[in-house]
């Protein structure tokens, strides 16, 4: 297990390799805005533009550019200033990363607490009429856009703006350790707005992997050992169905954490989704290798964490 | 000098939905009028729609002092460094807690603010001395008295490349400060702690003057901001709360994109300043919300101030109900650029009977309907002083500008006299048009491309970003783009050398990040944009500049498309004043009620 771990690792850092030389040489071969130009700020003169070409090394070939940046990543961990507004990157990063990490967690934690019961339900009383409604309902929350349910939660919930004054509205997050409680009260909404599609889709999941295991030999075995039906189901039948759902997990929540853009923007929550989304429309290469980089970062390290625990869910699993 | 960057302020003065048109019905009469900004307004447009009834944005003698003024918006700032802003929202930070020798007023009068007085001009225009107030002090902790080596030391600033200051090296011609680097400027000199004396390359003073508005000339201590300034970027740019502030406010805490505190500088005094009132004690402002859902949340509050233009759907519903929270001004001007330098368009007839052949309503239309402001005829536009001068919305009669849904009697007559006696374009080129792929740029371009087939041109399309679209195609020179039709202009300040230079002489074309994107090099609008330019007297100046624009429409380098207009929104009770030059709020002269 360790040498597949050792192992793993060593592919994160090739696959981090990949992704940043990729990030880079879309951004520089392919039309796109000038980065000295935008460094330069508005309208500056050509000296200005040639003199920050130079320091910022646009003057040399890119695979030199590319060296240099990925040296300072790697020996200083520097991802550089935004062109935007000159913030050092890394400084932006986490000064935004425990709010994504708020989010996710507390979304992760409330789509698997509707998500898997209610499949778990479906999947026993199939064809009901309970069945027939969650599934319905399951339907409607894949269909809607994070960022149209995030506006009629606002426009319907928000204490600032709803019809039904529940929630705290767009704009209030506080960090967890400012104050817990408005913390809390501030992502309350943005956790069920974003929960939602994906406990719709986890409880589908979990019904259809369910619906086919409990029709294995094994299950059958199991109930004719007198085992009771909420022993099979629950030590049986959901640890084999669940399987799938880690491995989607693992990159929803990798996924996640290098941004939900539309529901960071939405609610005004300034996490790491945001600050991509503003270095993506303002061409700010800095902001965006970052962001992409630690959006691969997760969601590698995420893949690791699943196949490591897929060893522990599954006896036939076993990795040398 | 700022091309339209693609913002949601910009957004919103696309989709407007407000009788923007009445601001024609009174521009005519009016030179630098912001119509939305007046209270009493009882213009009434063409479409019955009224602009009577938005909000009071002038300062009022009922403001009161205290409180804590709350700011929201859609977009974060750029640059707080003095040296280096250059954008509208930075604008308002930056304008409260600094002080430039001159600031233009909520209504856009030039008035001594750092200064003592007006400036001393030469009388060949080249040496500028001002003395400054010997009582403005720096914040805490520095606390010592602001002079002039202060201010000396900014512009040192604003030509250091680590700073990158974007409007210096065109607004400010001192003597051997293109070559200082960061250095101290040979033109500059600090007889006392009190004046300053700046020598020019060229007969320049007037203007210099109002570009001495510009934060570029708000001093900064060299003892706080040297060290900072040998990195590039420069490091005085990135905890502004380090800053020492010569303002109403001082930076106390600032999250990039996120938030920004201000509270009241101790050391400074209206009685000094002599402008700003500084009514809140506390301004809080939090950026990067969604445009909707902070529209929507201004409306729906008493101290809200939104500092960007909320979306059309929210906007259409701020003029049914919510009038009074709502403010309108006049905002800038788009036109189509025709490539001046390459054929086709390096024929005047050609680039006469385009115009001519252009429906230019349909531009208004795909900018969010008949109300999004009103069709341009000219280049100095409504915001602008010089405006009345230049014709007003009639502008000066050519007969290719005439009829806004275009006129193919007259195009054909240009057509024959750029030698095409069919009146259709029967030669090889094949006309490119680069424009931006966001809204309403690919509609523009099927506009453009419509007015160029009905002559017979062949044409191509390229819907690209609209950063893409200035740097790597309109502003590059190089690309030879034929037409340009997304590109769009706001002055820096209230004057109409703002408005024309940059885009329109020819001495402003450089090859990368070229703004003058008509390539236009007539020796006849140069002069004449020179010699008005070097004029003190306002009402010469602006009858100066209104001929400029004549020589300029004369010439036919661009579509002139429309004089687009900008809306802000306000809570219940806070009072906003607008800015009417810079098209947003002055958080030194709003407050809480």
């Amino acid at each position: 297990m360790g040498r597949y771990i050792i192992r793993r690792l060593l592919w994160v850092i090739v696959l981090l390799i990949v992704v940043s030389a990729v990030t880079f040489l879309i951004f520089y071969e392919l039309p796109s805005a000038d980065p000295a130009v935008i460094r330069a700020g508005k309208s500056p003169n050509p000296q200005l533009i040639a003199q920050i070409r130079h320091t910022l090394g646009l003057d040399k070939p890119v695979y030199v550019q590319y060296w240099r940046y990925m040296k300072q990543v790697v020996f200083h961990f520097d991802f550089g200033y935004s062109y935007q507004n000159s913030q050092p990157v890394r400084q932006e990063i986490f000064s935004r990363l425990p709010a994504t990490i708020s989010l996710t967690v507390g979304a992760v934690i409330v789509w698997l607490a509707i998500g898997l019961p209610i499949g778990i339900i479906s999947a026993i009383k199939r064809r009901s009429f309970l069945d027939r409604l969650t599934m319905s309902g399951a339907l409607l929350a894949i269909s809607a856009p994070v960022y149209w349910l995030g506006l009629v939660g606002l426009y319907l919930f928000a204490n600032d703006i709803g019809v039904v004054k529940v929630f705290d509205g767009a704009g209030t997050y506080t960090g967890l350790t400012a104050n817990p409680s408005q913390w809390f009260g501030s992502l309350l909404l943005p956790w069920l707005v974003l929960a939602a599609s994906f406990a719709a889709f986890y409880a589908r999941l979990l019904r259809s992997n369910l619906i086919e295991v409990m029709s294995e030999d094994y299950i059958r075995t199991a109930r004719a050992k007198g085992l009771s039906e909420r022993r099979v189901i629950g030590k049986h039948a959901v640890r084999s169905a669940i399987t799938p759902i880690v491995t989607v997990l693992g990159l929803d929540i990798g996924t996640l954490l290098g941004g939900a853009i539309l529901t960071e923007t939405v609610f005004n929550i300034p996490g790491i989704g945001r600050l991509a989304y503003e270095g993506i429309i303002n061409a700010d290469l800095p902001v965006i290798q970052g962001t992409v980089l630690f959006g691969a970062f997760f969601i590698v390290i995420a893949n690791l964490v699943v196949d490591i625990t897929y060893a522990f869910l599954d006896p036939r699993v076993r990795y040398s | 000098m700022r091309p339209f960057r693609l913002t949601l302020t910009l957004v919103a003065a696309i989709a407007l939905v407000i009788a923007v048109a009445a601001c024609g019905s009174s521009g005519s009469s009016s030179s630098s009028t912001a119509a939305g900004s007046s209270s009493s307004g009882t213009s009434s447009s063409s479409s019955g729609l009224s602009l009577a009834g938005l909000a009071d944005t002038k300062q009022s003698s009922t403001q009161k002092m205290g409180g804590t003024l709350h700011v929201i918006s859609n977009e974060g700032w750029e640059h707080l460094d003095p040296g280096a802003s250059y954008f509208q929202i930075d604008y308002l930070v930056v304008n409260a807690v600094q002080t430039p020798l001159y600031m233009f007023t909520p209504q856009s009068k030039i008035v001594p603010v750092l200064a003592s007085g007006p400036p001393q001009i030469s009388s060949d225009g080249k040496t500028v001395t001002i003395h400054i107030k010997p009582n403005f002090k720096w914040s805490p902790p520095l606390n010592r008295a602001i002079t002039s080596k202060d201010v000396a030391y900014a512009f040192q600033r604003d030509f250091n490349p680590n700073v990158q200051n974007g409007y210096a090296a065109g607004y400010y011609p001192i003597v051997g400060a293109a070559k200082a680097a960061g250095k101290p400027i040979p033109g500059i000199s600090t007889p006392n702690n009190t004046t300053i004396v700046f020598h020019l390359t060229q007969d320049f003073g007037a203007t210099f003057y109002q570009a001495l508005t510009l934060p570029g000339s708000a001093p900064v201590p060299p003892e706080i901001a040297t060290a900072d300034d040998k990195s590039s970027p420069s490091k005085y740019d990135q905890n502004p709360t380090k800053q020492a502030f010569s303002g109403p406010y001082m930076i106390q805490s600032y999250s990039a994109g996120r938030n920004i505190t201000l509270v009241r500088n101790p050391n400074w005094s209206h009685q000094v300043d002599g402008l700003r009132p500084a009514y809140a004690d506390k301004i809080v402002w939090n950026a990067g919300a969604d445009a909707t859902v902070a529209a929507r949340q201004t409306l729906a509050s008493t101290d809200l101030l939104m500092a960007d233009g909320p979306p059309a759907a929210v906007l259409k519903t701020a003029y049914e109900s919510k009038k009074s929270q709502l403010s309108v001004s006049p905002l800038g001007t788009y036109y189509a650029s025709l490539n001046t330098s390459v054929p086709p368009f390096n024929n005047i007839n050609l680039r006469k009977a385009v115009i001519a052949a252009q429906n230019r309503e349909a531009y208004l239309l795909a900018r969010g309907g008949k109300l999004v402001g009103q069709v341009a005829t000219h280049f100095i536009y409504p915001e602008v002083p010089g405006y009345a001068q230049a014709g007003g919305a009639a502008g000066f009669g050519q007969d290719y500008v005439s009829h806004p849904t275009g006129d193919m009697a007259v195009a054909t007559k240009y057509m024959k006299l750029a030698g095409y006696p069919s009146g259709k374009y029967t030669g090889s080129a094949n006309v490119l048009i680069v424009g931006s792929n966001s809204d309403p740029g690919p509609q523009e371009m099927q506009i453009v491309q419509n007015g160029l087939q009905a002559l017979g041109f062949k044409t191509t399309i390229k819907a690209v970003p609209q950063q893409t679209m200035y740097s790597k195609f309109c502003g590059y020179v190089k690309a030879h783009i034929n037409v340009c039709p997304t590109a769009g202009w706001i002055e820096d300040f209230p004057d109409p050398y703002a408005a024309l230079y940059v885009p329109f002489s020819g001495k402003t074309i450089v090859p990368i990040n070229n703004v003058n994107w008509a390539v236009l090099n007539d020796p006849k609008v140069n002069n004449a944009l020179d010699s008005a330019a070097a004029i003190s007297n306002p009402s010469q100046r602006l009858a100066a500049f209104a001929q400029a624009d004549k020589a300029i429409v004369d010439d036919a380098p661009a579509i002139p498309e429309i004089w687009s207009s900008n809306a802000l929104v306000k809570g219940t009770q806070v009072h906003g004043v607008l800015d009417v030059w810079n098209d947003d709020w002055d958080l030194s002269f709003s407050s809480t009620s």
